[in-house]
């Protein structure tokens, strides 16, 4: 008979009692917590750092799909000209070195990783963790539609669970904290404080509500008694102060809606008659606002008395609020007009639109889908599903990118295959955030398998 | 059209809610394993208890007293944030354990280590983990194992866990643990058993 599995069992169990004893011999030291780590300032230093990062590789466990068998690595490299990671799950990753070209790059298939594991992308380098655990017909997503998941200093992220509700992660750690008991005006009209790392913010009904999650304490920050349906669908300004809200107040306008910019310092508000339906927006510095008019996709820019600039923007489709190069800009998917690409930024002093990412870059037309991320930090997060046909796949097809727009020449970075597929269910989508030092992104994806989505989390270094 | 300032209302405060989603129920434990009972206790008491059995299990995943006494201050860091919620929760412990597992694994964690753990002691006395060179041969060749394996093998073996414990600690199925476990001592097996035969009780 052979003996080995007793004498391993000897061994393991007479190294325990070894370690042991020698802990019984160790005093227990006072406890005293970690203090937080602030926001991590400095936009450039995330790009630095994002060359020659090492990563973690561990094994590829797809046992969350294949129960008994736990899934060995069977990824294969696609056509590409830089250097991809090994496929041995068991080899050290190479460092991480950012795909900047705009070369055609298939996907490769790459089986799902299970819950805490993580997986290469053969393509980019770039390695994903998943974070969630999602049953067959549930999607858990970063929740932000103009904004970002991660929290201030980056510690957190707030995804949405369908059927579920909103949820709290620890990025570091990757756990699951806790629900999140707030019932907004919409799923995704929630957003992290930028200044704050446990402050959430959303309206609904007539009040604007901060949400603390460590203290699972809510506050209302303001009433607006002669407004129904008070809505925030965008982050505030990136000092934490002021908010654009939208609302209809019919002792104003029956049948328009109102823009509101309202100061949380001196809890003030100024208001304008707006448009029939659209979005709110205020700019990083807080000195502009926008009308997005849900109609014709024409945006009207104010200064912070809401008195208009003189300034419209054709935004084509959804927008969002960065900086770029030092400035206020509105980002957004243009379609035609005056620019077409992913990313089109408009100075909003100017209205000066530049294509970050687009057709006068040498990328192809926005692929459909296409979502923008912000953060209250100039850094864009672009994500779009993929195509069902693969003889016309192009660049941009299926991929997520990060977007430094902080220098005078915006750096784009190609991270990965979302492997998101093409539905019109409306939470099978990336959903890319990017965290505020520009080092983390977290994203969905149904890994091509159609019938849930879990989130993923790509960090780079820091 | 530009109206006056609206009206802005006080501020007021709902009551705080007792968290929900607690993700760590404790199965029904083997006879032999046994976890802490640390539900309902205060955090110092807790903390007090399991320190020792944490840092071992650090050390065991780690191979390093310092990022071991690291990984367990982030862990305990976030336990203490959070006792509220966690002591409610039927093993608190394996919510503890299930961050120090996943905080373990960071690479770059090794490189940061050192440091803070010396500036963590401070004017504390470093009081040396010394195991026999059989022991660190034999927690090396876990370290070894793919990562699932290990922290399985660990578990199982350092921590008394049952198979039901360790399945919720590592967040997959039993079945998934078992097979981690069969592995990784038919692993160990293998790279143990040439020493083990070489010096070990088959010669004793």
């Amino acid at each position: 008979m052979n003996d080995k599995p007793d004498d391993l069992e000897s061994a393991l169990f007479a190294a325990r009692d070894d370690v042991r004893g020698e802990l019984a011999g160790v005093s227990v030291p006072d406890f005293v917590p970690n203090r937080r780590t602030g926001p991590v300032a400095g936009a450039a230093l995330g790009l630095i750092l994002l060359v020659g990062g090492v990563f973690a590789l561990s094994n590829r466990d797809a046992s969350e799909f294949v129960e008994a068998e736990p899934a060995g690595t069977t990824a294969t490299t696609a056509v590409a000209t830089t250097s991809a990671a090994p496929a041995d799950s068991e080899a050290t990753a190479p460092a991480f070195e950012p795909v900047t070209d705009i070369d055609v790059r298939l996907p490769a298939d790459v089986p799902p990783p299970a819950v805490d594991e993580t997986a290469i992308d053969p393509v980019f380098g770039s390695t994903s963790t998943r974070l969630t655990t999602a049953e067959s017909g549930e999607f858990v997503t970063p929740v932000q539609a103009a904004g970002s998941a991660f929290n201030a200093d980056g510690t957190r992220l707030l995804l949405y669970r369908t059927g579920g509700g909103h949820e709290l992660y620890d990025v570091e750690s990757k756990t699951f904290v806790g629900t999140v008991p707030i019932e907004p005006s919409d799923i995704e009209d929630v957003f992290w404080s930028p200044t704050e790392p446990n402050v959430l913010f959303y309206a609904t009904g007539t009040q604007l509500f901060q949400f603390d999650v460590d203290s699972r304490v809510e506050d209302v920050v303001a009433e607006f008694a002669d407004c129904a349906g008070l809505a925030m669908v965008a982050p505030p300004s990136w000092d934490g102060d002021r908010f654009a809200l939208r609302c209809w107040n019919e002792a104003l306008d029956a049948e328009k809606l109102t823009l509101l910019a309202y100061r949380q310092s001196d809890n003030s508000v100024v208001s304008v008659v707006a448009g029939d339906a659209g979005n709110a927006l205020v700019s990083p510095s807080g000195d502009r606002f926008a009308f997005v008019d849900g109609d014709s996709g024409l945006v009207t820019i104010y200064d912070s008395t809401l008195t208009p600039t003189g300034i419209t923007v054709d935004s084509g489709s959804s927008a969002a609020m960065s900086r770029r190069n030092g400035r206020d800009v509105l980002v957004t998917t243009g379609f035609g007009g005056v620019a077409t690409g992913s990313v089109i930024a408009f100075d909003l002093e100017t209205g000066e639109a530049e294509t970050v990412i687009g057709l006068a870059s040498g990328y192809p037309f926005p692929p459909g889908g296409t979502r923008l991320g912000v953060t209250a930090a100039p850094f864009v997060v672009v994500s779009a599903p993929e195509i069902s046909d693969r003889s016309s796949w192009d660049v941009l097809d299926g991929e997520i990118l990060l977007v430094d727009m902080s220098s005078a020449e915006a750096q784009v970075i190609r991270l990965a295959h979302n492997r998101v597929t093409p539905a019109d269910e409306y939470f099978q989508r990336p959903f890319a955030a990017v965290s505020p030092d520009g080092t983390q992104v977290a994203y969905s994806s149904d890994w091509n398998l159609g019938d849930r989505a879990n989130t993923y989390l790509i960090e780079l270094a820091k | 059209m530009r109206v006056p300032i609206m009206a802005i209302a006080i501020t007021s405060r709902l009551d705080p809610q007792p968290s929900s989603g607690s993700s760590i129920v404790t199965p029904e434990s083997d006879a032999d394993s046994a976890p802490l009972d640390v539900a309902g206790l205060d955090f110092n008491s807790y903390y007090r208890d399991d320190y020792r059995r944490l840092v071992g299990l650090a050390f065991v995943l780690t191979g390093s007293q310092s990022l071991a006494e690291d990984v367990c201050q982030d862990a305990l860091t976030e336990a203490h944030r959070r006792w509220e919620t966690i002591s409610r929760y039927d093993d608190p412990g394996a919510w503890v354990r299930r961050v120090m597992v996943n905080k373990s694994r960071s690479r770059f964690r090794k490189l940061t280590s050192e440091t803070k753990a010396l500036t963590r002691l401070g004017s504390r006395r470093l009081e040396p983990i010394e195991p026999t060179e059989r022991s660190v041969e034999v927690w090396d060749r876990v370290r070894e194992l793919p990562k699932r394996q290990s922290q399985a093998i660990a578990l199982f073996y350092w921590e008394d866990r049952s198979i039901a414990q360790i399945a919720e600690i590592l967040d997959c199925g039993e079945e998934t643990v078992k097979t981690h476990l069969k592995r990784g001592r038919a692993a160990l097996a293998d790279t143990l058993g040439p020493a083990w035969k070489k010096g070990g009780a088959a010669d004793e």
